[in-house]
């Protein structure tokens, strides 16, 4: 007795303790069994998952699009926009527990890692295909599977040399280098300089598989035949890294084995490097931002774009694609699939195009034809070398495993074991087969 | 019945027990299975198959980027753990000693340990820059003054042994407060007559710190040891933010490789194995921490 008082003056004894808690557990347990979700919580939603663009106005322009989409349907949109490099393990964490975005933006053919998980669209892509004059041939690929659209193609990031005309000039080229050979050097010039070309061959999602892709296909390098059989080991490969170890060193800036996809960025800008493989991001930071050269005129004066440098196979470029799937988990795909329809009509998708200052091009072949190159005329090279590209994984099919060589970086470490002096081009050569191997499971 | 202190004892530990089973020992279970299987992402469980040791063998025998990721975690934790516990001690040493703004210092000290590592990390991203970094703009600055020439400076995260150096030092900049906080804990507990009594016996620094200083603080400095080895073998933030396991691979640690595999390349049984690699290792440490401890007690 003289116990339970002195506890009850500590204010709670381990019976009442017990039961309290057994209440508060019990009333958990029932409002999970019984009860349902407020009304509110029934509304429909549609979650958007998409890249923070390189090009600011169109962000702008596809939130904007959110917000009309979402008073005319009813729906609310969320658009989230994170870093591309996080998209991947994002849309894993998503696909595997079955739960998150409605709509995922893919790179490459990065959601062919997970062809059964997405809903077919080939009745999006199909109608879309009819009224805009057909995909450019590598979009296509990058987003089928089996047959079947598992995504919507969006647009492409095309990528092709951005070059300052002064250093150029200082170096006493005249003229933009038409092979890699010229581009070595000239190259080499250009570095004595102190204006080498700026690539990265480091473990990110664009500029290294940009470069690294048409460099190798130039040499008539492929990963894969028609049959899907591993070429990697091959003279021409061979040939190919003894070469990019010599432009390496001679003409190109070795801090590049470090860089992510804004430091070729930053590094032009800042005038460190005399050319460097990029999409029109350059161009626009520096016409938007009004940056001025050493001389205090306007840099965009001074920005030339120029072709790859042709190969012994001819002149290949690579642009990634970019392309909207809905995973079948989605409660909303019917919504989902109006959204990307609307998103795609020529009214929205010409005006986010155009927001985005030609940063992207279209994945439709009739938007080639389309005013806004008019508007930037300085980028105008990037729509005439459009179509001169393949897709991921080419000469084989753009599959799963493709997508899984471009994510594990095979080809670009590749490269860049060579460029770091980690590998001879042999061993390297070895290395990315073995690799190859792995992926492919052969 | 649950008066009876054995049965609400069991009873209170219920909820413990139960976070223990589903957020410790079902993910672990779950992913040795996995390991296993040849699981990939947005594969149907029907689909996947057992491979048994199939992972493990491959990952040893076919991947030379795996053999790389084991020598750079072994050199990163090793190099890592025994600077911080040399710069923990050094520091843990002077801040006894000080009398003065002792408040203000040893908070200033726990700053990088305290600041979310991607955030210190991002700000490494800077100091590593080859053309923006203020470490080379002073080399730069240092060479022209002194009429050496133009240097650009090191290409601390595009050369591949520099990388590794890189990350290895972010990693010791960040954990190094974490061992002089907890070394400045155990020397406050020695008493300052053991060390007037060593000074009487004719002592020197170096003897006192040897044999009064160190023992002092074992207890607590192979708690400490063991903490940090296994969270810098297993770490991940500082090497995806800074290089992402480049350049050339140069700097995947185990768990950034192991996220690379599974969660960017969607090979989740693969990539569970690679995980898993870290676990005979780590089970070493844990089990030399738990016979060290019982020793102690005992």
């Amino acid at each position: 007795m003289a116990k339970k008082k002195a506890s009850s003056k500590r204010g709670i004894t381990r019976r009442d303790f017990v039961k309290i808690a057994g209440m508060a557990g019990a009333s958990v347990v029932g409002a999970g069994v019984l009860g349902k979700a407020p009304a509110f919580a029934q509304e429909r939603s549609l979650h958007f998952l998409l890249w923070k663009n390189f090009s600011p106005p169109a962000d702008v322009e596809i939130l904007r699009q959110g917000e009309e989409w979402s008073k005319q349907s009813k729906v609310k949109v969320k658009i989230e926009q994170i870093n591309a490099n996080d998209i991947p393990a994002r849309s894993a964490a998503a696909i595997e527990s079955k739960q998150g975005p409605d709509i995922i933006q893919f790179f490459h053919n990065w959601q062919n890692q997970y062809g059964d998980s997405l809903v077919d669209v080939t009745d999006i892509c199909t109608a879309l295909e009819s009224k805009y004059g057909g995909y450019i041939p590598y979009a296509k690929a990058d987003a089928m599977l089996n047959g079947k659209f598992n995504a919507v193609p969006h647009t492409i990031v095309p990528n092709i040399y951005v070059a300052r005309k002064s250093y150029l000039k200082a170096a006493g080229t005249a003229q933009w280098p038409k092979t890699w050979e010229e581009l070595r050097r000239e190259g080499k010039k250009w570095k004595a300089n102190g204006h080498p070309i700026g690539q990265t061959v480091g473990h990110t999602f664009g500029d290294a598989v940009d470069f690294t892709y048409p460099y190798l296909w130039s040499y008539g390098v492929t990963e894969r035949d028609e049959k899907g059989r591993i070429t990697i080991n091959s003279k021409q490969t061979l040939e190919a890294l003894k070469f990019f170890k010599a432009l390496w060193d001679d003409a190109m800036d070795p801090a590049g084995a470090g860089w992510d996809d804004s430091a070729n960025n930053r590094a032009f800008l800042a005038g460190s490097v005399a050319a460097t493989n990029n999409a029109p991001s350059i161009y626009l930071t520096a016409s938007n931002q009004v940056i001025l050269d050493e001389k205090g005129e306007p840099l965009v004066n001074d920005i030339l774009h120029v072709a790859n440098p042709a190969g012994p196979a001819g002149i290949f470029h690579y642009h990634y694609s970019q392309q909207l799937a809905i995973p079948k988990y989605s409660k909303n795909a019917d919504i989902a699939k109006e959204f990307i329809r609307w998103l795609m009509d020529k009214e929205q998708f010409t005006k986010y195009l155009r927001r985005g200052q030609a940063y992207q091009a279209a994945a439709l072949k009739d938007y080639m034809k389309d005013a806004m190159w008019e508007m930037f005329p300085a980028l105008k090279p990037y729509r005439d070398h459009l179509l001169e590209a393949q897709h991921v994984g080419w000469k084989g099919a753009a599959d799963a495993s493709a997508a899984r060589v471009v994510q594990n970086y095979v080809l670009i470490d590749m490269l860049a074991n060579v460029a770091t002096g980690k590998m001879t081009p042999d061993e390297s050569l070895k290395w990315a087969e073995g690799q190859l191997k792995t992926i492919y499971g052969t | 019945m649950l008066e009876r202190p054995n049965v609400l004892g069991y009873l209170l530990m219920m909820p413990a027990g139960f976070i223990i089973l589903f957020f410790i020992a079902y993910p672990f279970g779950w992913g040795v299975w996995m390991s296993l299987t040849n699981k990939q992402i947005g594969m149907a469980w029907s689909q996947v198959k057992f491979v048994g040791l199939g992972n493990y063998v491959d990952l040893v025998t076919k991947d030379a980027i795996f053999r790389g990721t084991v020598w750079n975690s072994f050199a990163y934790t090793g190099v890592a753990t025994l600077v911080k516990w040399a710069l923990g001690m050094w520091l843990a040493v002077l801040l006894n000693r000080m009398v003065r703004l002792q408040r203000i210092v040893r908070a200033a000290v726990l700053l990088p340990w305290i600041v979310p590592t991607v955030l210190s990390t991002i700000a490494f991203l800077w100091i590593f820059d080859p053309d923006f970094s203020v470490i080379n703009w002073t080399l730069r600055h240092f060479y022209s003054w002194m009429g050496w020439g133009y240097f650009r400076g090191p290409l601390w995260l595009a050369n591949p042994t520099l990388a590794l150096a890189s990350v290895t030092f972010v990693n010791i900049w960040r954990g190094t407060p974490f061992f002089a906080i907890s070394f400045l804990a155990g020397l406050q507990t020695i008493s300052p007559e053991l060390y007037e009594a060593a000074m009487i016996d004719g002592a020197n620094g170096w003897q006192r710190f040897w044999h009064v200083t160190l023992p002092g603080i074992k207890p607590i400095m192979i708690v400490v040891l063991v903490f940090s080895v296994i969270v810098t073998f297993s770490d991940f933030q500082i090497v995806y933010v800074l290089t992402r396991g480049g350049p050339a691979n140069s700097t995947h640690l185990f768990a950034t490789y192991a996220y690379q595999v599974a969660m960017v390349g969607s090979r989740l049984g693969l990539g569970a194995a690679i995980s898993l690699f870290m676990l005979p290792f780590l089970a070493v440490v844990i089990i030399f921490q738990l016979v060290y401890l019982r020793r102690e007690k005992a």
